[in-house]
């Protein structure tokens, strides 16, 4: 199950108040519900100014074309044509100028990979995360989110991000700083880092993503001469 | 002669890329309740990889507990399959096999309460010449297309109980 954004103000907004940044990351799971046929925006970073420091992901004005950029525009790169009510996957790092993906729609049989340069700034003051819409505001998504991951001063390998992709619960910690299962509308930061969302009203639940939650195997054991029964599927033994 | 018992849980499914159940957690008043949530209306399914831990014979039963999201009357239809691969055996090409036949169970909800849990419990006749040690696959689904299935709203799985004789 997922969170589904159907209007403009139902986003969800954090201060991350994380500073100057140069290198991030940040995975989903997204769907386009209804085609706006204008810019849509699932996830952005910015300084709390529509005039600079901006990085994210959004569509064109086509309302199904996803491309990274800043606030300067999309970034140079081959971008992604979605279409609606296909759950896809996306991996995003931003290095510097450049930025990198690998998404995957539910259906893919593989992972789509792409390089990005042309960001007008180096780095951006990542002060604000908002989910569902741009720093602009009225670019908002309509759409379901889930398992959404940040993470501050890294980028993933390719094997990361592929790796973020089965599992709600994030397999890299390291340099985490956010986490949000979006289940269900709620604004818990599961990182444990406190950085609870603000926002989502109006936000209802749809159909999720084919993703487990941890993917963990239940653990077995065998009896001697009596039945038994066996545990757990969150690592703990009986 | 022994019972063995194992337990599936919502958290550990995985999925195919369509027709899937999808993770659903509740915040409870007091705890949280993890399940995977089947559609009223479509045929989904969810998947467990798990070993034949001391298989020996027999059929091997499967319990699925489950709870309404939103009904309180009306009729699950769940069907349950098995796949099972010996490795060092069998030749099968473990992408390109096949499920055994499926097997269904209806169960009715029990009303008074609309999110009180039930057990809906068959045992699978269709093993695919399963053994102590194979690698298995079992896949869980609601045919909610069905004209047997009945209930509105989603099937909320909680778990998933298989158990079979040691000897």
């Amino acid at each position: 199950v997922a969170v589904r954004i159907s209007a403009d103000g139902q986003e969800y907004i954090r201060a991350l108040s994380l500073g100057v940044t140069s290198q991030f990351a940040f995975a989903c799971w997204l769907k386009p519900s209804v085609d706006r046929n204008s810019f849509s925006t699932p996830v952005n970073f910015d300084n709390n100014s529509s005039a600079n420091s901006i990085r994210g992901i959004q569509t064109g004005m086509d309302g199904v074309t996803m491309e990274p950029y800043h606030f300067n525009g999309p970034f140079t790169g081959t971008k992604a044509t979605l279409v609606v009510g296909t759950w896809y996957y996306f991996a995003v790092n931003f290095n510097g100028t450049a930025a990198n993906w690998r998404y995957r729609a539910s259906t893919a049989a593989s992972f789509t990979a792409a390089s990005f340069t042309g960001a007008s700034d180096s780095s951006i003051t990542m002060t604000t995360l908002r989910l569902g819409d741009s720093a602009w505001g009225a670019e908002w998504f309509n759409g379901c989110l889930a398992a959404v991951k940040i993470w501050h001063g890294v980028n993933l390998t390719d094997a990361e991000m592929d790796n973020e992709c089965w599992r709600y619960v994030p397999q890299r910690t390291n340099g985490l700083v956010a986490w949000y299962p979006l289940i269900t509308p709620e604004t818990a930061d599961y990182s444990g880092n406190g950085r609870t969302l603000t926002g989502g009203a109006g936000a209802t639940k749809e159909d999720g993503p084919p993703i487990s939650w941890s993917g963990r195997r239940a653990t077995s054991r065998i009896p001697a001469t009596t039945s038994i029964t066996e545990f757990s599927g969150w690592g703990v033994p009986i | 002669m022994a019972t063995v018992s194992q337990l599936l849980l919502p958290e550990e499914a995985q999925f195919l890329g369509s027709s899937f159940a999808q993770f659903n957690k509740v915040n409870g008043t007091n705890l949280p309740v993890a399940s995977l949530a089947y559609d009223a209306t479509a045929t989904e399914y969810a998947f467990w990889k798990w070993v034949a831990f001391n298989y020996g014979s027999g059929n091997i039963t499967v319990d699925l507990v489950w709870y309404a999201d939103t009904a309180s009357t009306g009729v699950v239809r769940w069907e349950v399959a098995m796949a099972a691969i010996t490795p060092d055996a069998d030749t099968q090409d473990v992408e390109t096999d096949t499920l055994a036949t499926a097997q269904t169970v209806d169960d009715t909800h029990l009303g008074t309460v609309g999110q009180r849990l039930h057990r809906a419990s068959v045992a699978i006749a269709g093993l695919d010449s399963v053994a102590a040690g194979d690698e298995c696959w079992l896949r869980v689904g609601r045919i909610g297309g069905n004209a047997a299935d009945t209930m509105a709203g989603d099937a909320l799985l909680t778990s998933v109980r298989l158990s079979y004789s040691d000897t």
